[in-house]
């Protein structure tokens, strides 16, 4: 697939991930999502972390059997030798208070770098997951330091054009030095306070449309704009604390509305047993 | 009877490092409680572990359960036959629950209770074979995990999924269906060393044939060879390396073939305050550091990875790329923290709840300051060097270096006063007001220190105590069993003179609706006993003192008493003693009224109350020459032979009320005697 054109703190956001994690449906989807960080910026000093980067996006939903090792061939395709490298499975329980969803898996390293996310959805918008979407999340940046041999984001060859290269801080530097100013310094907190009010408004009178996909895409505007507002240090712990449960309320009500469309639909693509045993745990409508 | 080796090996993905060692011994302890419950005998047992799988060794496992006598009491003889002799529906029921056609072929239990019905059986016993899948699957449900998952389309939970299960009874396979797995004899190895599978003919080869396969699934062995790998290092740069058992156990729980690593970062890293170099190895990346031998910090990691390389070197490279911008981070976050000051952050803390009828983090600062200097006060201390590290210690909780390390805090505090240039007492004060940070852990040296930390926890206590969120059970949010010990050892073992119940008062003075002590008061006597009993001294011995005039609230001075009066218990004159004040507790226990205090000695009618007046004005003169609690004690015993001859001679209870009350007046007076030092009466024999 491909990434969202929204902004976002991760793939999981993505509607192929967060909401297909949702109800009896089976579900397999891959794709490149560039993620929002404001937090993170560093104004591209840091070697490896930044405000805006790419994640490589897969997700198997049920997961495969043989996860891990699908995983690892694709590392071993990608030119990596995990008897050269060290490869390790390190928990990591991944939890997103805004989306009210949690698995349970590691961070993968390598050589003790963190390279992947590897999780086992357990719950999303508060809803459990079954069956159990298995999410990978590889950082495409810090595969590319390895790959390329380099130890900085900003040496890393984006393209070579007739013998010139261009690197990633050609690409993007500019971009994380001006981001970082405006998301630690320059967002306008008043603005940001107003348009969280508006898009939760919009997200609530879309649901009461029946439209769960269009209220979706005012959650993610609403989370962004929050995730702005902590960059500029603008909500104090308990407010920081109620914005987040703001956002939870919004997503548990859009995964409830989309578990209900899609079970409108007779949940299309779940297997029968599935969809079967899904059905017959729900509570008689009549 | 027939008794094979057992092994049980479940293979899952990776396991949480942080409980491995629990989940594998847990594994065991199930297995040999349900194994006990059927009464299958077996030798010795040993608990096996990787971050891919959890195993045990049973040794010697039988292969049949006894024979097993079963007997059940059905109904009385009365309620088993009607008047004319015919069955009755509630035996007719019992019968037929037993599985018993003629209900007169039961058989009768007669006892002098009464007589009944009764089934027996013997019922052979289930062989090993027959009962282990309910064994296991038993053992592994009550296995305790945080956290179950769920994967795949399965109803299964584990703590992670699970591959394969390995069941061999010497060298058959015992058929189970575990987690969704079928048993088999088929192990596996390394996950990139050998990724084959492992044939295994009998458990006797599981530990061999894993090592061969670049798995060491013994669990102290690998942390034992990392330990030596450690020294090794440390040796070789000539350092050292601290010790560390909790990030020990972690890594050995990451690896299954350990090989220890070391490798290097950019000098100018060692600006930043060790701690945090410390803290961003540690959490994060599980590296070690190592010191010279002037202790001051080396410029490299020290990591533990999980396979031999073919080239290592890759890996070396490898982290030495990670630490860096993890360093680079910390001194990113430094630099921010130290842009304002403590004293502007402390303002901050009206942003953060400490507890939401408790208020903020800013009010808890201003209370703890104020308790503080009141403290330092009373311990002669300096009282504006802890009014101002009572105000600060809690600043660093809103700096981004304890957001990222909350480990750290205090520790940062105390690094960001030294920037702002306050007194050394004070950043010492804030560094350790978190003390002791577990049992055992270290305490603040000092009055100053100790002021301080004593303040931070009798503020929480009085507090959440006093809104009524007392702990119960296992729950304790905000850790009030640690802190009631850390004030008491504070003060016991610092020799701090103060009065526990004159410094809750203040503490509660310190909140608008003052709150009552008597409860946090009593929570805190009772973690006292409890420390106390774990160093062996007599739950009796503790009330007595608790009941002794001056109570337990000068808990240094308690101490004392409490470690001479056991000691003094086996004293060749502790019995007399005690038998004595028990005389002298019963008979005033008989009594009520009014008491009367003056004793009038033209009442006396006996030689022997004379003497024993006499007696107890000596010991009181004794006693106001001497606080030394041994001579006390030697003073009381002394009395037992005039107490022992007053009981002797002289009825107390007399007719005469006069009389009678006044001999009470002289119990009462020689009880009070007794109470200066313990309440005797306390004591078992």
């Amino acid at each position: 697939m491909q990434p969202y054109d929204m902004e976002m703190g991760a793939g999981t956001f993505h509607p192929a991930t967060f909401l297909r994690a949702i109800g009896p449906e089976s579900w397999q989807a891959a794709y490149v999502q560039p993620c929002r960080r404001p937090a993170d910026g560093r104004f591209g000093e840091n070697p490896n972390r930044y405000q805006y980067f790419y994640q490589f996006q897969v997700v198997m939903k049920p997961s495969p059997d043989n996860f891990q090792d699908l995983y690892l061939d694709s590392l071993r395709s990608l030119g990596i030798d995990p008897l050269v490298h060290d490869i390790r499975f390190v928990e990591d329980n991944w939890e997103s208070p805004t989306l009210g969803a949690w698995g349970l898996g590691w961070e993968v390293w390598m050589d003790g770098m963190e390279i992947t996310q590897f999780t086992y959805f357990q719950q999303a918008g508060g809803l459990e997951c079954y069956p159990v979407m298995g999410e990978i999340t590889y950082g495409v940046e810090r595969l590319a330091l390895y790959l390329q041999g380099v130890e900085d984001f900003r040496h890393l060859t984006w393209a070579t054009v007739e013998q010139q290269t261009v690197t990633y801080a050609d690409v993007f530097h500019q971009f994380e030095v001006e981001m970082s100013s405006f998301n630690f310094n320059e967002a306008n907190v008043e603005a940001l306070f107003s348009q969280f009010d508006s898009f939760e408004g919009e997200t609530s009178r879309l649901l009461d449309a029946g439209l769960p996909l269009p209220a979706y895409d005012y959650v993610l505007k609403a989370s962004h704009v929050f995730n702005l507002l902590d960059s500029r240090h603008a909500l104090s712990v308990t407010e920081r604390q109620r914005y987040i449960l703001r956002v939870r309320a919004l997503s548990r009500s859009v995964a409830i509305a989309y578990f209900n469309a899609r079970k409108k639909l007779g949940f299309p693509l779940a297997s029968e047993e599935t969809r079967a045993f899904v059905m017959e745990a729900l509570p008689d409508e009549s | 009877m027939r008794a094979e080796d057992f092994l049980l090996e479940i293979g899952t993905e990776e396991l949480p490092p942080t409980s491995l060692h629990q989940l594998m011994t847990s594994l065991q302890d199930n297995l040999c409680q349900e194994l006990q419950q059927r009464g299958f005998v077996h030798g010795e047992t040993k608990a096996f572990g990787t971050p891919r799988r959890l195993a045990v060794i049973i040794k010697e496992l039988a292969q049949w359960q006894p024979d097993q006598k079963i007997e059940k009491r059905g109904p009385s003889l009365k309620a088993a036959y009607s008047d004319n002799g015919k069955p009755t529906k509630a035996l007719l029921g019992f019968a037929r629950s037993c599985q018993v056609e003629n209900p007169d072929t039961l058989e009768q239990l007669v006892t002098d209770k009464g007589e009944w019905v009764v089934y027996r059986e013997t019922r052979p016993g289930n062989s090993i074979a027959h009962e282990i899948e309910g064994i296991i699957n038993k053992a592994v449900g009550r296995i305790p995990i945080a956290r179950r998952m769920r994967w795949g389309a399965f109803r299964t939970e584990f703590v992670r999924p699970v591959h394969w299960v390995v069941a061999l009874y010497g060298t058959d396979i015992l058929d189970a269906n575990i987690l969704g797995q079928q048993s088999n004899r088929y192990s596996f190895g390394h996950r990139f060393m050998h990724p084959d599978e492992i044939h295994l003919a009998s458990p006797d080869q599981y530990v061999q044939l894993c090592r061969e396969a670049s798995v060491i699934v013994d669990f102290e062995e690998r942390r034992a060879l990392i330990n030596e790998d450690l020294k090794q290092i440390a040796e070789r740069f000539n350092a050292r390396i601290d010790p560390d058992q909790e990030l020990l156990d972690e890594v050995t729980s990451l690896v299954e073939w350990p090989v220890v690593l070391t490798g290097s970062f950019d000098e100018k890293y060692l600006k930043i305050p060790d701690d945090v170099l410390i803290s961003a190895m540690r959490k994060h990346q599980r590296y070690f550091h190592m010191r010279n031998q002037q202790g001051n910090l080396l410029a490299r990691f020290v990591a533990v990875a999980n396979i031999v390389s073919k080239d290592e070197s890759a890996i070396i490279q490898g982290n030495e790329r990670v630490i860096s911008p993890r360093l680079a981070d910390a001194a990113f976050f430094f630099h921010n923290d130290t842009r304002s000051s403590l004293a502007r952050k402390v303002e901050q803390l009206e942003q953060v709840v400490f507890q939401t009828r408790l208020g903020t983090y800013y009010k808890k600062a201003v209370r703890v300051s104020h308790l503080a200097g009141q403290i330092a006060s009373l311990l002669d201390t300096d009282v504006d060097c802890a009014t101002r590290a009572g105000l600060l210690c809690k600043a660093d909780l809103v700096s981004d270096l304890v957001g990222e390390f909350p480990d750290l805090q205090g520790v940062m505090g105390a690094h960001y006063a030294k920037w702002d240039n306050e007194p050394p007492e004070v950043c010492e004060a804030i560094r350790t007001h978190y003390y002791p940070t577990a049992a055992g852990a270290d305490l603040p040296v000092g009055k100053l220190s100790s002021s301080v930390a004593i303040a931070d926890k009798l503020d929480t206590l009085t507090g959440i105590f006093g809104i009524g969120q007392s702990p119960t059970g296992s729950r304790d949010p905000f850790s009030l069993r640690r802190q009631a010990l850390g004030i008491i050892r504070i003060i016991i073992e610092n020799s701090l003179e103060l009065d526990l119940q004159d410094c809750l008062e203040k503490a509660s003075d310190q909140y608008p609706s003052r709150f009552d002590i008597q409860e946090v008061y009593q929570y805190i006597i009772e973690r006292l006993t409890h420390w106390y009993q774990e160093q062996g001294i007599d739950n009796d011995v503790i009330s007595a003192i608790l009941r002794s005039s001056a109570g337990i609230t000068d808990l240094s001075e308690a101490d004392r008493r409490i470690r001479k009066l056991q000691a003094f218990r086996h004293h060749d004159r502790a019995s007399d003693l005690v038998a004595a004040h028990k005389r002298v507790a019963n008979i005033l226990k008989q009594v009520s009224g009014p008491p009367q205090v003056e004793i009038d000695t033209r009442l006396f009618e006996h030689e022997a109350e004379g003497e024993l007046f006499q007696a107890i004005i000596l010991a009181e003169k004794a006693f106001s020459n001497t606080i030394d609690y041994q001579e006390r004690l030697l003073i009381l015993a002394d009395q037992q032979n005039h107490i022992d001859r007053y009981f002797d001679d002289v009825l107390i209870m007399s007719e005469n009320a006069d009389i009678r009350q006044n001999r009470l007046a002289v119990m009462r007076r020689m009880r009070q005697l007794f109470l200066l030092v313990a309440d005797f009466s306390l004591l078992q024999n």
